[in-house]
């Protein structure tokens, strides 16, 4: 397997949002037809493609992608999805609706569906009602630590600091040993001038991970 | 880890596996010895069966050799640690939440697209 297949699955894996980076690697494996090396994660690579060509605005390139990936799943909700995000990126945000809509109505547990809607509400600005909707998600999906994190950072942008903290106290409680998000917490109760609980979250990013500078500066 | 500790590490593993596979079939030949043995028992009409020294010592020996020898073999041991396993996350990707991302945003403004 070739390093730039061997890199992209690791900016996949990390999650990180690096969309300049994997057009870069992926346009030579595309155009040489190299991609065909990735074997069964053929299919993760495109569609981690498809998302940087999304974000970068080549449409025609995420078209054809999704060509492909159609072709091949016919009726995946996944792939459904993807259309609806090419929509939402063409500001198309009605047809992007209409098809979440449809995936909902498919099966009502889609989770991916129902949260590309509170991502949408987030896209057009009307971030009171995302965090509306996500509290409603919140009541059926409470063990979605990405949602409350989520819910978190609009809280944030409102300056709602104790509903904000509540949230990250959620999210610490399903990922205790996860020092970003004690880090997290630790800076927000800074913020909110709780001292003495912020310095004991700064100790337990400390104690979690012994290299962290941004904890141990703190 | 530097590249002529890695070499000095990969030799000595070399050895030490060299070392166990000597190990591992002088064992094979204790035991064939101990068949042998108890076969020539047999034709002779010997009742007692006690193996003689040497052979209970070739097959412990080689036991102890080849132990320490694999532990040598088989390098470096990877780091298991809850925190050696956090440090390969960003905070980045940590805080991506990537269900969530938006895309009618100023991405595709910021430099000149590129025809594929």
């Amino acid at each position: 397997m070739s390093a730039a297949l061997e890199l992209l699955g690791e900016i996949r894996q990390s999650s990180e949002r690096r969309p300049f980076e994997v057009l870069k690697l992926a346009e030579p494996l595309l155009n040489k037809g190299t991609i065909r090396q990735a074997g069964d994660e053929i299919w993760l690579v495109y569609e981690q493609v498809f998302l940087a060509a999304l974000d970068e605005g080549q449409f025609d390139l995420a078209k054809s992608i999704l060509d492909q990936l159609y072709r091949q799943f016919p009726g995946s909700q996944r792939v459904k999805r993807l259309y609806g995000l090419i929509n939402e990126a063409l500001s198309h945000p009605e047809e992007a609706q209409q098809l979440y809509k449809e995936m909902l109505a498919a099966d009502e547990t889609n989770v991916l569906a129902a949260k590309r809607q509170i991502a949408m509400l987030k896209a057009s600005g009307d971030h009171a009602l995302a965090i509306g909707e996500l509290n409603t998600y919140l009541d059926t999906h409470s063990n979605d630590f990405e949602a409350w994190l989520e819910l978190a950072h609009l809280y944030l942008g409102q300056h709602m600091y104790a509903q904000a903290a509540f949230c990250l106290e959620e999210v610490i409680l399903q990922q205790p040993a996860n020092h970003y998000f004690h880090l997290k917490y630790a800076e927000l109760l800074y913020s909110m001038g709780s001292l003495d609980k912020a310095l004991k979250e700064f100790l337990r990013v400390t104690e979690l991970s012994t290299d962290n500078i941004r904890g141990s500066m703190a | 880890m530097s590249a002529t500790a890695s070499t000095k590490n990969s030799g000595l593993a070399l050895v030490a596996k060299g070392v166990a596979a000597i190990a591992y079939i002088v064992m094979l030949h204790s035991g064939y010895a101990a068949r042998e043995f108890i076969l020539y028992n047999k034709a002779i009409g010997r009742v007692d069966y006690s193996l003689p020294i040497e052979i209970v010592a070739e097959c412990l020996v080689s036991l102890a050799v080849m132990t320490v020898a694999l532990v040598f073999g088989v390098g470096l041991l990877k780091p298991i640690s809850y925190e050696a396993e956090m440090s390969r996350y960003s905070v980045d990707g940590v805080y991506s939440r990537p269900s969530f991302h938006v895309y009618n945003h100023r991405g595709r403004y910021l430099r000149p697209v590129q025809k594929a």
